[in-house]
């Protein structure tokens, strides 16, 4: 009797080594963590900034901050990178970021009720919130059949704006414009003494008319407006090598009322509503709106303190290109200028700059008639910055310095920034083919 | 005035009659080197109007000749003009008369223009020796050979614009169209450019409305002499305002004449010979020349050419009675003009071809009827056709539908596609690429009969000659204006763009009476001389279907001459003063008075573009043509000219003053009326249920009010909503500018031949000084502008003679040169010289009105009002602005309000008023636009060797601007400074070589 129950005893025996406390319960037990984000000198936190935390296994968790710039999450324990951006618009349309990342923050090591604590320090960049994204006037080559010798096409023109940042951006007030003189080869009657005539007045031309949308136009966040200069059709059934800019989401630059030139300004697609129609306020003489083909001086500006009806109607800001009177422009602040785009002539030695330093230091070039556009630059390091843009980011794209592919990482999905510094020569390059075209 | 120099004539008719005895001349004419007779000379005395033909034995027989000292002028073609004065008492038989032969042997050989001594008027003679030696290519480079002339600069004639000759005037910025006032004729057939159209279409309302006579397509190789006349013309011409060039080609026995001229961008071929026709057949002059100049050297395929054929006849009948009559008939024609087509680098099927095809006929006759109460009866009569046919032909590409509009008459039109409707006043041409071919068809007309006669009398020993004449011309168009041509072609496509058939010859001719009197007296005093020369031309023109219907103007001209001495020892061997004043008057061109119409084509509806790309497109087609303004009067110029020729020791000098008014200058001047239209936009589609594919839209032509209507009539047609627009609708008329005057001094000093050095100087030059202001109150408004509320432009200034900063320019320009010519007869060789100065040129621009200030300076550049103090505008380098004198708004068209007084007001109490008005405020495009403008001096130097190869060849070798210089000029208005090389004052670097054989 007593051998049957020493022998029960033994074989029950594993089974008190079995359970255990150190087994499964302990995997499943989190933990909580506050990130801390630190910003800069004169920055105050602000709540619902996003941050990511992402573990070994590279299984993330979001979450976001409160007031005091401080997210909480519950995680188990383990080794975790926090990454944020702080994407702040601003009211002067440009895009702030607050970014950084902490690496190696450990949970879960040092007990179990306390609260740990990553601190990640962020760093500043800025950027512009409206920005040119791309702009095409070069136009096309083709040839002829009948006789093969080629010809050039320039009236699809079309130029993309972008919002960089992470919120709707309204339009009003906001005017597309152009400077006098169209071309940056060739003499340029504004150099006096090898020196701009209006650098240092603190303004910048605009000529003969600017174009502002209907009121209410807003650009989504992180999204772009195609819109159409000329001629809102499909162009590729006469210039195969052309575009379509035949799409409901396109805008276009129409007003029969202020430019009734059917050859410049013919009738959009119905494709377009009208509602996406912009509207002109002519001042000079012609009647078509000469955006050059070959180099032109483009800019966005919203004048502050008066509608661009007062600043249109205000005769004291005219100008006179050469001093003639059929060259008329209007003097547009500089700091009124929210995004400036100067395109010279590719190899031609006399290209001059019309852009002064504070909104345009330098210039991109592009060849003309061959489909090339100008392309705005990714910002790689506040793009690289955002959650989750790194693994769908598509890379290998030689044209922009970042090697970021833009279109077709948007197309994959990603998030894009798009640089700003002011300075075409650094921000643009020249595309080898129009970003809408499949 | 004009009934008083009538009644003159009269009395000077009836009283003086005289009796006077009358001999008879003959004898013969012979080279004054080999003895053989001249056939064919011509013999004329000049005063008593007599002249008499040679036969083929050279033997000549004037009757009726008058006692007294006589001059006879005897000529021939390839002999020296010489001048024989006899003393007639009694018949003259066997009088030899011997001519020299016309080469660089003979001692004295001109190669400038050489003034033409003999007539009241100033005016030159440039004989054909000049004419080789400065290698003229063209007509127009005669005039660098007047005094202060300058060489032509067009280095080519491959040019798409006509070459004009101008008279006395420097610059084309001058107010009255001085190049449209000279008259060309050649052998007494006046080519003119009153139906000319084709130049006048490539702007639609041009403000140049007449273009002056393209001397392009006159050949030059077969001209014998040049006559220009720069003073008051005789009453026998009329429709000129800025004088004569009259050309005369060869007429006599030549010998044939092969001719090769080779510059870098013109080569020229010519051929000429007079046959002698039997021994009473007369002389047939043939002439054949082909001259073609490239505009590129590189690529030689923009050229214009000239192929010109002359066939001259001539014959004298009863030579040796007391009545010959002498018949000149001839025919001109020339095939050619300018063409872009073969250029293989322009695009394929692109080109540009003007023809400048020419037919020329004339019939004349000249009866000596040597009676007592008549002397010399002369027709002619001329035929003059053009064909100017352009032929331009241009690709054209497009990515959604295009209109091309042909309506006429007003109203809205709604577009239609073409393959529904291919007579569709709007069609609309599908997406993708196609050619058009426009034609203009341009072919002017020039007909004229001429009848004078003359009336030779001697009273002891004052001559008078009475003329008296009239003259029947008439002009049209007969081509078809411009059309567009549709050819069937497998390669390429054609349509037809916006076009209006306008038919020249559907418009009315105009017909040209004129009849003339005129008296010349010469009055011999002692050893001086009276010539007097006295007359009245009228011309009545009518157009019929005109508004201008039948006007007439009269043109008095009276000249005198005194030659106080006129003998071969002394020191003052001559000396003879002359004045003249004469008013002329030039003819409007057809383009004046039959203006082609041009339509005003507004947008009316758009509707948006299909997928295949089509749009519909609609529009308000109004009708605008110069209207007829009553108040327009004819052009016409007054000339007052002195002048004082001497003979001073070894130089002759000739001195001429003028001064010339022209008076109601032509120009083109708008209006502007206030209309309404309406205008549909996409935004009105947004409430049609139609799909695009089954929607057609039609317009209402009064109202303009669209209305679209489903194809599959499922839903019902829908009136589209519009919106009523107000605006200024410009309408334009011909009219006459404020009066323009001209003064002038020009001056030619002759130095005879040094015969040690066998070198002349002569010594020319000219002082030009021009004053053009005008004071008529002009319309002007930028009215298609849009101020920001979306409306129109609401107001239209009334300015002083336009709306620009200046109303008005003073020019003022003096010229110099020295040809230095060396003539060495025995090796028979000319060089010559010619150094071009321009010494002054200056030029500013006024801003002037008698009732007050018209133009002020500003406060600032950006200000638009005047500064506290009245400065004064021409002090230099400040900005200026020009007010208009008076406003009116669209609302209240007919009330003109002062618009400096409302302005300065607005500016303190309504500004949205004050940035409106200031758009009719003109400012000047730099602070130095009135500065005085002088153009530093400058020179220029030709030179030119002509060389005899024995009798049978000579060769000439001409270089223009030959020290190539780049010397430097500053324009004193902005203190800029320029190089000369490539400028365009002088002529480029050019040289010329040209070989003429005699066979």
């Amino acid at each position: 009797m007593k051998t049957y129950f020493y022998l029960v005893m033994f074989a029950l025996l594993p089974m008190l080594f079995a359970c255990s406390d150190d087994d499964k319960d302990d995997v499943y037990k989190t933990y909580s963590l506050n990130v801390e984000l630190t910003y800069p000198d004169g920055v105050s936190a602000i709540a619902d900034v996003p941050v990511v935390l992402t573990d070994a296994k590279a299984i993330t968790y979001d979450g976001k901050t409160n007031a005091d710039g401080i997210a909480s999450f519950t995680v188990p324990a383990g080794l975790y990178q926090a990454t944020v951006s702080d994407r702040r618009t601003g009211d002067d349309f440009s895009v702030t970021m607050y970014n950084g990342n902490k690496s190696d923050i450990s949970v879960g090591d040092t007990g179990d009720d306390i609260t740990y604590v990553g601190r990640v320090s962020l760093v500043e960049s800025k950027t512009s919130q409206l920005v040119i994204k791309e702009l095409y006037t070069g136009g096309i080559s083709y040839t002829n059949e009948s006789d093969g010798k080629p010809k050039t096409y320039h009236f699809d023109k079309y130029v993309i704006l972008y919002n960089n940042s992470a919120e709707n951006l309204s339009l009003d007030n906001i005017a597309l414009a152009m400077i006098l003189p169209y071309n940056s080869g060739g003499t340029n009657k504004d150099y006096v003494d090898d020196k701009l005539l209006y650098d240092g007045e603190g303004w910048t031309p605009a000529g003969t008319g600017i174009w502002y949308f209907q009121e209410g136009t807003t650009i989504e966040a992180g999204k772009q407006m195609v819109i159409a200069l000329n001629n809102a059709t499909d162009h590729t059934p006469t210039y195969p090598t052309s575009v379509n800019l035949a799409k409901a989401e396109y805008y276009c630059t129409y007003d029969i009322e202020v430019y009734p030139n059917t050859t410049y300004y013919p009738a959009p697609s119905e494709n377009i509503p009208t509602s996406h129609y912009l509207k002109a306020y002519h001042y000079g003489t012609g009647n078509a709106w000469p955006l050059s083909s070959v180099s032109p001086a483009f800019f966005l500006f919203s004048p502050k303190g008066q509608t661009l009806a007062e600043f249109v109607a205000d005769a004291s800001n005219m100008d006179y290109y050469g001093g003639s009177n059929s060259q008329k422009r209007k003097k547009v602040k500089n700091e009124w200028i929210l995004d400036a785009l100067e395109v010279f002539e590719k190899d031609n030695a006399k290209n001059l700059k019309r852009f002064t330093a504070v909104s345009d230091a330098g210039a991109v070039e592009i060849t003309k008639a061959s489909g090339y556009t100008a392309y705005r630059n990714v910002d790689a390091e506040m793009t690289k910055a955002i959650a989750g843009n790194e693994d769908k980011l598509v890379l290998g794209y030689a044209d922009d310095p970042s090697g970021i592919d833009a279109e077709a990482s948007i197309k994959n999905g990603a998030v894009i920034i798009y640089q700003d510094t002011n300075n075409s020569t650094a921000d643009f390059h020249e595309r080898k083919q129009a970003s809408i075209k499949e | 005035m004009r009934k008083f120099i009538l009644i003159i004539l009269l009395v000077c008719f009836l009283v003086l009659h005289a009796f006077a005895q009358h001999y008879s001349l003959t004898g013969k004419i012979v080279d004054s080197e080999k003895q053989t007779p001249i056939e064919f000379a011509t013999l004329i005395l000049s005063e008593q109007q007599l002249w008499a033909t040679a036969d083929v034995n050279g033997l000549f027989t004037i009757k009726n000749v008058p006692t007294g000292k006589v001059v006879i002028s005897v000529s021939c073609l390839g002999y020296m003009k010489t001048d024989f004065e006899l003393d007639i008492h009694s018949d003259l038989n066997n009088i030899v008369f011997a001519l020299k032969e016309n080469n660089l042997s003979l001692g004295e050989v001109v190669v400038t223009a050489r003034e033409k001594t003999e007539a009241v008027t100033s005016s030159y003679t440039i004989d054909r020796t000049a004419l080789d030696h400065i290698q003229t290519q063209s007509l127009s480079d005669i005039t660098s050979l007047l005094p202060g002339g300058k060489t032509n600069t067009a280095v080519h004639l491959a040019i798409n614009s006509p070459q004009e000759i101008e008279l006395r005037s420097n610059t084309s910025s001058e107010l009255d169209n001085n190049r449209f006032g000279t008259a060309i004729e050649v052998d007494g057939v006046r080519i003119s450019s009153n139906s000319v159209r084709a130049f006048n279409e490539t702007s639609s309302i041009s403000s140049r409305l007449a273009y002056g006579t393209d001397v392009r397509s006159i050949s030059s190789t077969n001209i014998e002499s040049i006559e220009v006349v720069t003073g008051v013309p005789s009453v026998e011409h009329g429709d000129l305002t800025n004088g004569m060039v009259k050309v005369k080609t060869k007429e006599g026995k030549t010998p044939l004449n092969v001719e090769f001229a080779s510059k870098p961008h013109t080569k020229q071929y010519a051929l000429n010979k007079g046959f002698a026709l039997g021994r009473d057949g007369g002389v047939m002059n043939l002439s054949l020349e082909r001259t073609s100049s490239v505009s590129d050297l590189a690529s030689p395929y923009t050229s214009y050419d000239r192929n010109g054929i002359t066939l001259r006849y001539n014959n004298t009948f009863n030579k040796t009675s007391s009545r010959p009559i002498k018949i000149t008939a001839g025919v001109s024609g020339n095939i050619g003009g300018y063409d872009s087509k073969a250029d293989p680098d322009a695009y394929s099927n692109t080109y540009l071809e003007e023809k400048a095809n020419r037919l020329r006929m004339d019939f004349g006759l000249n009866w000596l009827l040597n009676k007592s109460w008549i002397t010399n009866v002369e027709l002619t009569t001329s035929a003059a056709l053009s064909d100017n046919e352009e032929i331009k032909n241009e690709y054209e590409s497009f990515s959604s539908s295009s209109v091309s509009i042909h309506g006429m008459e007003e109203g809205y039109y709604m577009a239609e596609q073409l393959e529904d409707n291919p007579d569709a006043l709007i069609g609309l041409i599908p997406r993708g690429h196609w050619y058009e071919k426009k034609i203009t068809d341009d072919k002017p007309r020039d007909y004229s009969v001429k009848l004078k006669a003359n009336w030779s009398r001697r009273f002891d020993k004052i001559v008078s000659n009475f003329l008296f004449g009239g003259e029947f011309s008439y002009t049209n168009n007969t081509g078809k204006g411009i059309y567009y041509d549709t050819p069937t072609d497998e390669k390429y496509t054609y349509y037809v763009p916006t076009w209006r058939e306008y038919k020249y010859s559907d418009q009315p001719g105009m017909k040209s009476t004129a009849l003339f009197v005129e008296e010349k007296i010469d009055i011999p005093i002692k050893a001086s001389k009276l010539q007097i020369v006295a007359g009245l031309r009228t011309d009545i023109t009518s157009i019929s279907r005109s508004a201008y219907g039948t006007v007439s103007s009269f043109s008095p001209r009276f000249n005198a001459k005194y030659t106080f001495w006129d003998r071969q020892e002394g020191l003052l061997k001559k000396l003879t003063i002359r004045a003249g004043w004469g008013k002329s008057v030039k003819l409007p061109s057809i383009a004046v008075l039959n203006p082609t119409p041009s339509y005003s084509d507004r947008l009316a509806f758009a509707s948006t573009s299909m997928s295949d790309g089509t749009a519909y497109y609609g529009y308000h087609i109004y009708p605008v043509s110069l209207l007829y303004n009553p108040d327009l009067k004819w052009q016409s110029s007054n000339l007052t000219e002195i002048g004082v020729e001497a003979r001073l020791g070894m130089a002759r000098i000739s001195v001429t003053a003028f001064y010339n008014k022209t008076k109601n200058p032509y120009k083109q001047t708008s209006s502007y009326s206030p209309y309404t239209y309406n205008l549909t936009d996409q935004t009105s589609l947004n409430n049609v249920p139609i799909p695009s594919e089954d929607r057609l839209f039609t317009i209402d032509k009064t109202t303009g009010i669209v209305t679209v209507s489903d194809k599959s009539g499922v839903f019902p047609a829908q009136q589209l909503d519009y919106k009523t627009r107000l605006l200024y609708k410009a309408t334009y008329s011909s009219a006459n500018a404020s009066d323009v005057s001209r003064k002038g001094l020009e001056w030619i000093v002759d130095f005879d031949k040094i015969p040690a050095l066998n070198t002349s100087f002569r010594w020319d030059g000219s002082y030009y000084y021009y004053k053009g202001v005008d004071e008529t109150l002009t319309e002007y408004s930028p009215s298609t502008q849009l101020t920001t509320d979306g409306n129109f432009y609401k107001y239209v200034g009334y300015y002083i003679g336009g709306n620009s900063s200046w109303n008005g320019q003073l020019t003022k320009q003096l010229n110099s040169n020295l040809t230095i010519t060396t003539h060495i007869p025995k090796v028979r060789l000319i060089v010559s010289m010619r150094i071009e100065a321009s010494l002054y040129n200056c030029s500013r621009y006024l801003s002037e009105y008698s009732g007050g200030n018209r133009s002020f300076v500003l406060e600032n550049r950006d200000s638009y009002v005047p500064g506290a103090t009245d400065g004064d505008i021409y002090a230099g380098d400040q900005p200026i602005g020009t007010y208009p004198l008076y406003y009116s708004t669209i609302q209240d068209p007919s009330t003109k309000i002062l618009f400096r007084e409302a302005f300065l007001n607005a500016k303190e109490n309504d500004p949205a008023l004050f940035n409106e008005l200031a758009r009719l405020v003109s400012k000047t495009s730099y602070n130095y636009s009135f500065n005085k403008n002088t153009l530093s001096p400058y020179v220029t130097a030709n030179i030119s060797v002509t060389k005899e190869l024995g009798k049978i060849a000579s060769l000439s070798f001409e270089a223009r601007n030959f020290t190539n210089t780049t010397a430097r000029v500053k324009y004193s208005q902005n203190e800029s400074v320029i190089s000369l090389y490539g400028s365009g004052s002088i002529p480029k670097f050019y040289y010329g070589l040209s070989l003429r054989i005699k066979l």
